[in-house]
């Protein structure tokens, strides 16, 4: 599965969360898309069920995200097996 | 203060002289209502010795049954812990709180009676840890009238993503025995908004840990001046952010529970290094949550320790305000009663919640 793709889905999921339309690109920074605590949750487990995987523990750090494009890898890692 | 809670206040005072002290109050009659206080505060395992001392005749009981079965659960858990250690194998870990003063520090179990069996691990060890717990029967949940309870994906998630702890975790023994066990992956954390991760856990403790053995069982758990840094952080945690845990209803959070505070002075007593203990609250950035439990002994147990208060507030940015508290919304909120209420007007307390949420 391509960047791009994933970045779509992440954009409809990020606005379902947040209940408007959210355009990122791989470079959007994650601080800019001003997820509460309870948001990263929820965004976590729209990841899982849309891709029937579990993150990695070490995946559950908010610090490690700083744009986009580190959530699109820590999905491509996850689904990697496909 | 009123008469009630300043007769309280007297009695728990001279509790803790008698048990770090061995100071004896003569002619003391078990009071049933002071009994339910001691239990609020989960000092009534040793208010039922200290009124046994005076005169084993005027307890009911009922009583002595109820801590007989309380001792028999505790070394249940020792036995539990020691499994525990064998299934994490080569997995360094420590054991805080409860399991480790009850089997260190207090001179009878049931004096020092907990619910779970918490574990501090390096946070990149977690998986690991998890799979050992869930192949030896664990599972993420909790029990309820005989009926195991799995917890959702999302609470699970949160708790881990947002605490320093997962979500805790059960299991029923093979003798029907509900053993819970909370991992905690951080020595203490900031609140929920804090996206820090904080590396300051296991590896800068594991000079510090030392093996301690009973009923042929071996307990893993810190030395002295870490399980008395570990503590504080822990009375602070629970007096400034139980608003912040995704569970809290809005009940009385028994936020202050005076069983912390006698673990911490007789950790102190064991023996600690102030010099070093200032030192490591400087280092992590604990000094406010030492401060805050060594400016509640003083004020409110008149227990004061006066060197390391010294040391501490020296290191201190400002001055420790006890009354604090956060709103799940990050909000700063003071208590309406002052901390003397707080841990002695139990009543009075309960009633400012129903009117605060």
């Amino acid at each position: 599965m391509n960047d791009l793709l994933i970045l779509q889905n992440l954009n409809s999921m990020l606005s379902e969360l947040k209940e408007s339309q959210i355009e990122c690109s791989i470079d959007t920074e994650y601080d800019s898309l001003a997820l509460s605590s309870i948001d990263f949750v929820n965004l976590v487990i729209m990841i899982e069920t849309q891709y029937e995987k579990e993150f990695d523990d070490e995946d559950l750090v908010f610090a490690k995200y700083k744009t986009v494009q580190d959530i699109i890898d820590v999905i491509k890692k996850m689904i990697g097996g496909r | 203060m009123s008469h009630i809670n300043d007769k309280r206040k007297q009695v728990v005072c001279d509790i803790f002289k008698w048990y770090l002290n061995g100071d004896r109050q003569e002619n003391y009659i078990f009071d049933y209502d002071m009994y339910k206080f001691m239990k609020y505060h989960k000092l009534d395992g040793i208010y039922f010795d200290y009124c046994k001392a005076v005169n084993e005749n005027q307890m009911p009981k009922e009583l002595n049954r109820h801590y007989y079965a309380l001792m028999s659960e505790n070394e249940n858990q020792i036995a539990i812990a020691n499994d525990i250690g064998i299934i994490l194998d080569e997995v360094r870990y420590v054991f805080l709180k409860g399991l480790p003063l009850m089997v260190n520090n207090y001179k009878v179990a049931y004096h020092r009676y907990f619910h779970d069996i918490d574990l501090l691990i390096e946070r990149s060890d977690l998986s690991s840890v998890e799979k050992k717990l869930f192949d030896s029967g664990y599972q993420y949940g909790w029990e309820y009238q005989g009926k195991m309870y799995p917890a959702k994906r999302e609470d699970i998630l949160f708790q881990k993503m947002n605490t320093h702890e997962t979500f805790m975790m059960v299991k029923k023994t093979a003798d029907g025995f509900i053993s819970y066990v909370d991992v905690n992956f951080l020595f203490s954390w900031k609140g929920l908004e804090n996206k820090e991760y904080n590396k300051n856990v296991f590896n800068d403790l594991y000079d510090c840990i030392r093996t301690v053995t009973k009923n042929d069982c071996n307990i893993n758990c810190m030395d002295s001046n870490y399980m008395f840094l570990h503590l504080c952080c822990h009375l602070y945690n629970s007096a400034h952010f139980f608003a912040l845990d995704r569970f809290y209803s809005g009940n009385d959070p028994e936020e202050l529970r005076l069983i912390h505070l006698m673990d911490i002075l007789l950790i102190y007593r064991e023996g600690v290094e102030d010099v070093k203990i200032a030192r490591l609250a400087q280092e992590m950035k604990h000094t406010e949550k030492v401060l805050f439990v060594l400016q509640i002994l003083q004020d409110v147990l008149d227990f004061p320790i006066n060197n390391l208060y010294e040391l501490i507030s020296s290191r201190a940015d400002y001055p420790i305000n006890v009354d604090r508290y956060f709103l799940s919304n990050g909000e700063e909120k003071y208590w309406n009663i002052d901390i003397n209420n707080r841990i002695f007007g139990i009543e009075e307390k309960k009633k400012l919640f129903n009117e605060v949420f």
